[in-house]
């Protein structure tokens, strides 16, 4: 039995369900409601004690971390391969899918919890949201999400994470200029994070990223977006976070 | 004679970062050459040295014409090339069990070392030059992202509340995930795995610059493989390439801890 917990399909949540749709693998929806900290509830603490969302069960073994998930989809069901067949094209998804996790990713969400997340969330009586922040199961994210909460990140770091959202787009220009997919010749896990991670860069950042300074990255988003498997994850959007007030694709810290 | 592969592997001390592909070839028997970057001395900026890596960071494998980066990925790389004596159990989720504690280690430990280890690199450094050298060479380093690491961590310290989330974010992970995991396994996945490699080469500098979390009381089972570890032949081989002594007083900054949460 395969069973995923997981959000609208962006952000983390949207990587499994991405790459179970491309495997063509058949599984089990749990809809976790972020927005409302649903992952901190406790009937899905027993899933995932971290209380973070997606969650991966297969079998009963419980498979987190929503990129080495898709690894994990690619090697234990059948259908399409998800990397590519050589090392060396594999180190380069990879580094692909830590750059994206842990540098680009989070500068495009930590703006986005400045400038549209946490403007909402401070609407929002203070002690409904300090209830909800209790919940959160560790101290080291109680903090995270104070942080993003009331904007209280370190001075210059948002100026430092727009920078990175130039530096990351020049990046993938560069590649898409050397071959149409972030790890080579064939789609990969890697375009599948770098959709997720990045997909937002036009319609939230467009003086970083259009038609005439990105051409490339453009049409790359716009090729992993209409392709069938794609569009059927993207199907699945139930609209938490648009109801929520929040524009879809960013990430939750 | 260990097995030829025409790989060169670009390297500082057999610790941290650097160590783990070290003992990962050492594990495998596979021969490779060495390169010595001296991190103290700022090497790894020098321009041949960026041509590989554009970021400025140990280790590089270099195999075949390609520049292979980021110790986990390397290790991943080696294993997959040469997969005779496996380092990764042959099922999906035992694969995804080594991945997910590559991870845990670059993100839950190896940034806080350096950060617990700054007071001593800071002396290291100034053994052999002035503060005003150092001001300068750091000021010099051509990558932006480097040069701030190094300003913020060497130059003007980590400031109390970095100490504290260093020491919160390992004990966490010591107490949440390692020592749990060792009290049921011999190795972090059963057999041993590149996991023990990754974990050994951070986990080591604990006893010294973390020694009220990991001590013969609170972490029996973490000593108790440590011992383990050593007592491996490629263990031992690997940790007799280091030139500055004991390895595990030596932790240049970096990476960079994942910016928020």
């Amino acid at each position: 039995m395969l069973e995923l917990y997981h959000c609208d399909p962006n952000a983390n949540s949207g990587k499994p369900m991405m790459a179970l749709k491309e495997k063509g693998v058949e599984f089990i929806s749990h809809y976790v409601n972020l927005p409302r900290f649903e992952q901190h509830e406790p009937a899905y603490l027993r899933v995932n004690p971290r209380g973070q969302a997606p969650t991966l069960v297969h079998d009963g073994v419980v498979i987190t971390e929503s990129t080495l998930m898709c690894e994990y989809i690619d090697e234990a069901f059948e259908g399409p391969a998800l990397r590519p067949a050589s090392p060396r094209a594999r180190a380069r998804m990879r580094a692909w899918n830590k750059y994206l996790d842990e540098e680009f990713g989070p500068s495009l969400s930590m703006i986005a919890w400045s400038r549209f997340l946490g403007p909402m969330y401070r609407n929002t009586e203070r002690a409904e949201v300090e209830s909800l922040i209790a919940r959160i199961p560790t101290e080291e994210r109680r903090r995270t999400w104070r942080t993003a909460i009331y904007d209280e990140f370190p001075a210059g770091a948002l100026d430092e994470s727009l920078r990175r959202l130039e530096e990351g787009a020049r990046l993938l220009e560069a590649s898409l200029e050397r071959s149409p997919w972030l790890a080579g010749d064939s789609f990969s896990i890697a375009d599948i994070v770098g959709y997720n991670m990045a997909g937002a860069l036009p319609r939230l950042f467009g003086q970083i990223t259009n038609a005439e300074s990105t051409p490339r990255c453009m049409e790359w988003l716009e090729r992993v977006r209409s392709r069938p498997a794609i569009l059927a994850a993207l199907a699945m959007d139930r609209g938490a976070l648009r109801a929520a007030g929040r524009p879809p694709l960013e990430g939750s810290p | 004679m260990g097995v030829q592969t025409g790989m060169i592997l670009h390297h500082w001390e057999p610790c941290g970062n650097s160590g783990r592909p070290l003992l990962c070839l050492a594990e495998k028997g596979l021969e490779f050459g060495s390169r010595y970057v001296d991190v103290l001395r700022f090497e790894q900026f020098a321009p041949d040295y960026l041509a590989l890596n554009p970021r400025g960071e140990v280790p590089v494998l270099l195999h075949e014409g390609a520049a292979i980066t980021e110790a986990s990925y390397i290790e991943q790389y080696v294993e997959e090339t040469f997969p005779e004596t496996a380092l990764m159990p042959a099922d999906a989720v035992g694969r995804w069990r080594v991945r997910a504690w590559q991870k845990h280690v670059d993100e839950e430990i190896a940034p806080f070392v350096s950060v617990l280890n700054v007071t001593a690199l800071r002396s290291q450094m100034l053994a052999s030059r002035t503060p005003d050298q150092l001001r300068t060479e750091v000021e010099c380093i051509p990558v932006r992202q480097r040069r701030n690491l190094w300003d913020t961590s060497v130059l003007q310290g980590p400031t109390e509340a970095q100490v504290q989330e260093a020491r919160r974010k390992v004990t966490a992970f010591i107490d949440g995930e390692l020592e749990p995991a060792l009290r049921i396994h011999e190795w972090l996945t059963g057999h041993y795995s590149l996991a023990d490699g990754a974990a050994f080469c951070f986990v080591s500098f604990l006893p010294r610059l973390l020694g009220d979390v990991v001590n013969a009381e609170r972490t029996p089972s973490i000593l108790a493989w440590l011992l383990r570890m050593r007592a491996r032949p490629a263990v031992q081989a690997t940790l007799a390439l280091a030139r500055v002594g004991n390895p595990f007083n030596l932790a240049a900054p970096g990476p960079e801890p994942v910016r928020w949460g």
